[in-house]
Protein backbone atom coordinates (compact mmCIF):
# COMPACT_ATOMS: atom_id res chain seq x y z
CA UNK A 1 0.00 0.00 0.00
CA UNK A 2 1.01 3.37 -0.58
CA UNK A 3 3.40 3.76 -3.35
CA UNK A 4 1.85 4.00 -6.83
CA UNK A 5 3.87 2.64 -9.85
CA UNK A 6 3.53 4.06 -13.26
CA UNK A 7 0.72 2.21 -14.93
CA UNK A 8 0.65 4.12 -18.18
CA UNK A 9 2.15 0.96 -20.23
CA UNK A 10 -0.96 -1.62 -18.56
CA UNK A 11 -3.47 1.07 -19.61
CA UNK A 12 -2.10 1.90 -22.80
CA UNK A 13 -4.40 -0.46 -25.05
CA UNK A 14 -7.72 0.03 -22.70
CA UNK A 15 -10.39 1.78 -23.96
CA UNK A 16 -10.26 5.67 -23.14
CA UNK A 17 -12.68 6.24 -20.40
CA UNK A 18 -12.63 2.57 -18.96
CA UNK A 19 -12.94 1.50 -15.79
CA UNK A 20 -9.88 -0.80 -14.42
CA UNK A 21 -8.88 -3.27 -11.79
CA UNK A 22 -5.53 -3.55 -10.74
CA UNK A 23 -3.69 -6.22 -8.99
CA UNK A 24 -2.67 -5.23 -5.74
CA UNK A 25 0.68 -5.20 -6.70
CA UNK A 26 -0.04 -3.00 -9.31
CA UNK A 27 1.44 -5.30 -11.65
CA UNK A 28 -1.34 -6.45 -13.64
CA UNK A 29 -4.69 -5.74 -15.36
CA UNK A 30 -7.50 -8.07 -14.07
CA UNK A 31 -10.83 -6.08 -15.64
CA UNK A 32 -11.98 -3.07 -17.31
CA UNK A 33 -15.33 -2.14 -18.18
CA UNK A 34 -17.20 0.94 -18.82
CA UNK A 35 -18.56 1.10 -15.84
CA UNK A 36 -17.41 0.70 -12.24
CA UNK A 37 -20.15 -1.75 -11.02
CA UNK A 38 -18.92 -3.69 -13.88
CA UNK A 39 -15.31 -3.89 -13.43
CA UNK A 40 -15.75 -4.71 -9.96
CA UNK A 41 -17.66 -7.91 -10.75
CA UNK A 42 -15.15 -8.79 -13.07
CA UNK A 43 -12.45 -8.69 -10.82
CA UNK A 44 -14.70 -10.32 -8.16
CA UNK A 45 -15.16 -13.45 -11.17
CA UNK A 46 -11.49 -13.10 -11.37
CA UNK A 47 -11.12 -13.85 -7.85
CA UNK A 48 -10.13 -10.81 -6.60
CA UNK A 49 -12.18 -9.03 -4.52
CA UNK A 50 -10.07 -5.64 -3.34
CA UNK A 51 -8.23 -4.64 -7.24
CA UNK A 52 -7.03 -1.22 -6.94
CA UNK A 53 -9.50 0.85 -9.36
CA UNK A 54 -8.81 3.38 -11.55
CA UNK A 55 -10.13 5.29 -14.90
CA UNK A 56 -8.16 5.48 -18.59
CA UNK A 57 -8.05 9.48 -19.07
CA UNK A 58 -10.28 10.18 -21.85
CA UNK A 59 -9.18 10.91 -25.06
CA UNK A 60 -7.17 14.27 -25.58
CA UNK A 61 -6.17 13.67 -21.87
CA UNK A 62 -2.48 12.52 -22.33
CA UNK A 63 -1.81 12.51 -18.33
CA UNK A 64 -2.49 9.68 -16.05
CA UNK A 65 -3.96 12.54 -13.17
CA UNK A 66 -5.09 15.22 -13.31
CA UNK B 1 4.65 9.50 15.97
CA UNK B 2 4.40 7.70 12.57
CA UNK B 3 6.70 8.57 8.95
CA UNK B 4 6.18 7.42 6.05
CA UNK B 5 8.40 8.08 3.13
CA UNK B 6 6.92 7.96 0.10
CA UNK B 7 8.34 7.84 -3.87
CA UNK B 8 6.35 10.28 -5.79
CA UNK B 9 4.57 8.28 -9.03
CA UNK B 10 6.75 9.20 -12.12
CA UNK B 11 4.72 8.88 -15.10
CA UNK B 12 5.92 9.08 -18.68
CA UNK B 13 3.85 10.87 -21.03
CA UNK B 14 3.60 10.78 -24.87
CA UNK B 15 4.59 13.79 -26.76
CA UNK B 16 2.27 16.58 -27.47
CA UNK B 17 2.30 19.82 -29.64
CA UNK B 18 3.03 21.56 -26.38
CA UNK B 19 5.65 19.11 -25.00
CA UNK B 20 7.16 17.26 -28.71
CA UNK B 21 9.55 15.61 -26.89
CA UNK B 22 7.19 13.93 -24.32
CA UNK B 23 7.50 14.11 -20.76
CA UNK B 24 7.61 12.55 -17.36
CA UNK B 25 5.57 13.87 -14.52
CA UNK B 26 5.93 13.43 -10.78
CA UNK B 27 2.93 13.32 -8.56
CA UNK B 28 2.26 12.97 -4.88
CA UNK B 29 0.19 9.81 -5.12
CA UNK B 30 -0.80 7.46 -2.62
CA UNK B 31 -2.37 4.04 -3.14
CA UNK B 32 -4.86 3.48 -0.41
CA UNK B 33 -8.17 2.00 0.31
CA UNK B 34 -11.81 3.80 1.56
CA UNK B 35 -13.84 1.62 4.03
CA UNK B 36 -17.13 1.69 5.69
CA UNK B 37 -17.79 -1.13 7.73
CA UNK B 38 -16.89 -4.14 6.21
CA UNK B 39 -16.91 -2.17 2.33
CA UNK B 40 -13.88 -1.69 1.03
CA UNK B 41 -12.45 -0.45 -2.13
CA UNK B 42 -8.97 0.69 -3.26
CA UNK B 43 -7.78 3.52 -5.31
CA UNK B 44 -5.57 6.15 -5.95
CA UNK B 45 -5.15 9.26 -4.56
CA UNK B 46 -3.00 12.52 -5.00
CA UNK B 47 -1.82 14.34 -2.18
CA UNK B 48 -3.27 17.86 -3.02
CA UNK B 49 -2.98 21.31 -0.65
CA UNK B 50 -5.28 22.75 -2.84
CA UNK B 51 -8.02 21.04 -1.84
CA UNK B 52 -9.84 21.67 0.94
CA UNK B 53 -11.41 18.40 1.86
CA UNK B 54 -10.71 14.62 0.53
CA UNK B 55 -12.88 14.26 -2.57
CA UNK B 56 -13.83 11.38 -4.31
CA UNK B 57 -15.89 10.00 -7.18
CA UNK B 58 -19.51 9.70 -6.91
CA UNK B 59 -19.34 6.03 -7.87
CA UNK B 60 -17.42 5.06 -5.09
CA UNK B 61 -20.37 5.47 -2.90
CA UNK B 62 -22.29 2.45 -3.92
CA UNK B 63 -19.87 -0.28 -3.16
CA UNK B 64 -18.93 1.16 -0.33
CA UNK B 65 -22.81 0.83 1.02
CA UNK B 66 -23.11 4.65 1.00
CA UNK B 67 -26.13 6.26 -0.11
CA UNK B 68 -26.13 9.58 -2.11
CA UNK B 69 -29.62 10.20 -1.78
CA UNK B 70 -29.61 10.56 2.54
CA UNK B 71 -25.98 12.59 2.14
CA UNK B 72 -25.85 16.20 2.94
CA UNK B 73 -24.63 18.14 -0.26
CA UNK B 74 -22.68 20.56 -0.46
CA UNK B 75 -21.11 22.57 -3.73
CA UNK B 76 -17.85 21.94 -4.96
CA UNK B 77 -15.42 23.89 -7.56
CA UNK B 78 -12.08 23.29 -9.72
CA UNK B 79 -10.25 23.83 -12.41
CA UNK B 80 -13.35 23.96 -15.54
CA UNK B 81 -16.16 23.57 -13.27
CA UNK B 82 -17.87 25.37 -10.48
CA UNK B 83 -21.24 24.31 -8.60
CA UNK B 84 -20.70 20.67 -8.61
CA UNK B 85 -23.30 19.09 -6.11
CA UNK B 86 -21.24 16.99 -3.95
CA UNK B 87 -22.00 14.56 -1.03
CA UNK B 88 -20.75 14.38 2.25
CA UNK B 89 -19.89 11.22 4.59
CA UNK B 90 -17.83 10.05 6.67
CA UNK B 91 -15.36 7.27 5.84
CA UNK B 92 -12.24 5.82 7.10
CA UNK B 93 -9.31 5.64 4.99
CA UNK B 94 -6.90 3.23 5.27
CA UNK B 95 -2.71 3.71 4.63
CA UNK B 96 -2.17 0.50 5.65
CA UNK B 97 -0.41 0.36 9.10
CA UNK B 98 -2.67 3.75 10.12
CA UNK B 99 -6.31 4.15 9.58
CA UNK B 100 -8.57 7.50 10.46
CA UNK B 101 -11.83 8.49 9.44
CA UNK B 102 -13.13 11.66 7.70
CA UNK B 103 -15.74 13.63 5.89
CA UNK B 104 -15.40 13.32 2.43
CA UNK B 105 -17.22 14.37 0.06
CA UNK B 106 -18.23 11.73 -3.37
CA UNK B 107 -18.35 14.14 -6.37
CA UNK B 108 -19.71 13.55 -10.15
CA UNK B 109 -16.66 16.18 -10.83
CA UNK B 110 -14.57 13.72 -10.05
CA UNK B 111 -16.00 10.95 -12.34
CA UNK B 112 -13.54 11.44 -15.02
CA UNK B 113 -10.45 11.14 -13.18
CA UNK B 114 -11.31 7.56 -11.43
CA UNK B 115 -9.21 8.58 -8.33
CA UNK B 116 -9.42 10.94 -4.89
CA UNK B 117 -8.10 13.59 -3.48
CA UNK B 118 -6.58 14.32 -0.24
CA UNK B 119 -7.14 17.65 1.03
CA UNK B 120 -6.84 19.74 3.66
CA UNK B 121 -9.66 18.61 6.36
CA UNK B 122 -9.21 15.02 6.93
CA UNK B 123 -5.90 14.48 5.73
CA UNK B 124 -3.33 17.26 6.00
CA UNK B 125 -4.47 18.01 9.41
CA UNK B 126 -3.40 15.23 10.56
CA UNK B 127 0.13 15.04 9.43
CA UNK B 128 3.23 17.60 8.49
CA UNK B 129 4.14 16.92 5.39
CA UNK B 130 6.97 17.30 3.32
CA UNK B 131 7.29 17.70 -0.29
CA UNK B 132 10.48 16.97 -1.98
CA UNK B 133 10.02 16.97 -5.47
CA UNK B 134 13.72 17.57 -6.18
CA UNK B 135 14.20 13.91 -4.61
CA UNK B 136 10.98 12.44 -5.86
CA UNK B 137 9.82 11.89 -2.24
CA UNK B 138 6.93 13.51 0.25
CA UNK B 139 6.69 12.45 3.76
CA UNK B 140 4.21 12.37 5.78
CA UNK B 141 4.42 12.72 9.66
CA UNK B 142 1.88 12.35 12.12
CA UNK B 143 1.19 14.78 14.24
Amino acid sequence: MLEVKDISKLLANIPKGAWVALSRDQDRVIAYAPDLQQVLQKSKDAGENDPIVTRVPEAGTPTLFL
Amino acid sequence: MAIYKVAYAEIQVAATPAFPNGRSIRRPVLSLALQNGARRLSCYSVVDSGADYCLFPLSFMQPLGLNPLISPVDTTSGVGSSSIPTHFSNVTLDLGLLQFTVYAGFSPGMEHLGIGLLGQVGFFERFRITFDYANKLFVLETH
